[in-house]
């Protein structure tokens, strides 16, 4: 490997990596820290790490000039969030911009950071959060559906309010199969799950003794679950209550 | 070549022969960011040849550093451009200041580098 290829492969590596002295000094700093700076103050020479943080990130700062040890990781993807402009002008807009910081300190008068941008990331786990949210307010809104997921095995690791209401309260219910809290056989039960996992879903007719004393006929309705790779990792199930004076 | 007032019609005209006797750098490249010439001011500070860039992305594979709404997007926004700016690079991990200018019509875009 010459320089040049050297040069190159730090040119490009798709992390912000800069090195700085305990005064905060840059040593050095790889193209992604220019373009991750210049963003901040256009033309701005970045000579001292900490003069740009003190802006920036001023915890992050005050964290770096707590470290006392002569050695040692200060910190491995502690994540920051700063506002970082998207066009030039007094009026520019900005974004947030997540980055899962690393700092080493290999001696006592250096420190080498780098900085990952984590943004689609996070920006995914906040709109699965969201998404959870949303889900959780219909499963709680339906009020003749009881609905719950299994793991992989049938053990009952969620339960909706409906839930509460006709059979058990989710305590009861959580860590529980389906043959503990339904009137079914553990051979059904056993059957019930490879069936639904062997075709993708099954649809039965039940009896469901709810703990108020009366008998609903219901639809019970359990599907597999698949993880990104199509890997089985659970089931959900509906069981919907028809009124106890319909017959079948 | 004046690094000021340089204008894109005489860049247009210009040879390789031409930009290499320039005393600042000058990075040629297509409306897509692909370099079709590349100084010897621009290769001698940046440590980079002209033979490693030649048909590379200037923004993502030559000078990420510039892939930003400061420089590249401005590229892609403007149909034309002629437009100058102070800027850092990391020169073989060195913060670097240099003069940019940026320049672009219907034939080609510059970027040139006062060190």
């Amino acid at each position: 490997m010459n320089e040049e290829q050297l040069l190159e492969f730090l040119y490009l590596a798709p992390i912000a990596l800069i090195q700085f002295d305990e005064d905060g000094n840059v040593k050095m700093a790889n193209p992604r820290i220019a373009q991750l700076f210049n963003r901040y103050a256009p033309g701005g020479y970045f000579a001292n790490f900490f003069d740009f943080l003190e802006d920036v990130l001023p915890e992050l700062r005050e964290k770096i000039k707590a470290y006392d040890s002569p050695s040692g990781q200060l910190m491995e993807n502690s994540r920051f969030c700063i506002n970082a402009p998207t066009e030039s002008g007094p009026s520019a807009d900005s974004e947030e911009l997540w980055l899962d910081v690393t700092i080493t300190r290999p001696e006592q008068s250096t420190f080498i950071a780098s900085l990952n941008n984590v943004t689609n990331q996070v920006r995914a786990e906040a709109e699965r959060y969201v998404a959870e949210q949303k889900m959780t307010q219909v499963l709680e809104s339906v009020s003749k559906n009881i609905i719950f997921t299994m793991s992989k095995d049938g053990v009952i690791d969620s339960w909706n309010k409906t839930g509460d209401t006709y059979l058990m309260d989710s305590h009861a219910a959580v860590g529980k199969l389906l043959s503990q809290v339904l009137d079914i056989s553990v051979p059904k039960n056993a059957e019930l799950l490879k069936t639904a996992k062997a075709q993708g879903a099954i649809k039965e007719q039940i009896m469901l003794s709810a703990k108020n004393g009366q008998k609903y006929h219901s639809n019970i309705y359990i599907s597999s679950i698949h993880d990104q790779r199509e890997r089985h990792c659970g089931y959900s199930v509906v069981i919907t209550l028809t009124d106890t004076s319909h017959q079948l | 070549m004046n690094f000021k007032s340089i204008s894109t019609n005489e860049l247009n005209k210009a040879s390789s022969s031409d930009f290499n006797a320039a005393n600042f750098g000058v990075v040629k490249m297509d409306h897509k960011g692909t370099v079709i010439d590349y100084n010897d001011n621009q290769a001698k500070h940046t440590g980079m040849s002209k033979g490693a860039v030649m048909g590379k992305h200037f923004f993502t594979q030559v000078a990420p550093c510039t892939n930003n709404f400061l420089v590249a997007q401005k590229f892609e926004k403007e149909s034309t451009l002629d437009s100058a700016l102070a800027y850092t690079f990391t020169i073989k991990m060195a913060p670097t200041p240099v003069s940019l200018r940026l320049l672009k019509d219907p034939s080609a875009q510059y970027l040139l580098c006062d060190w």
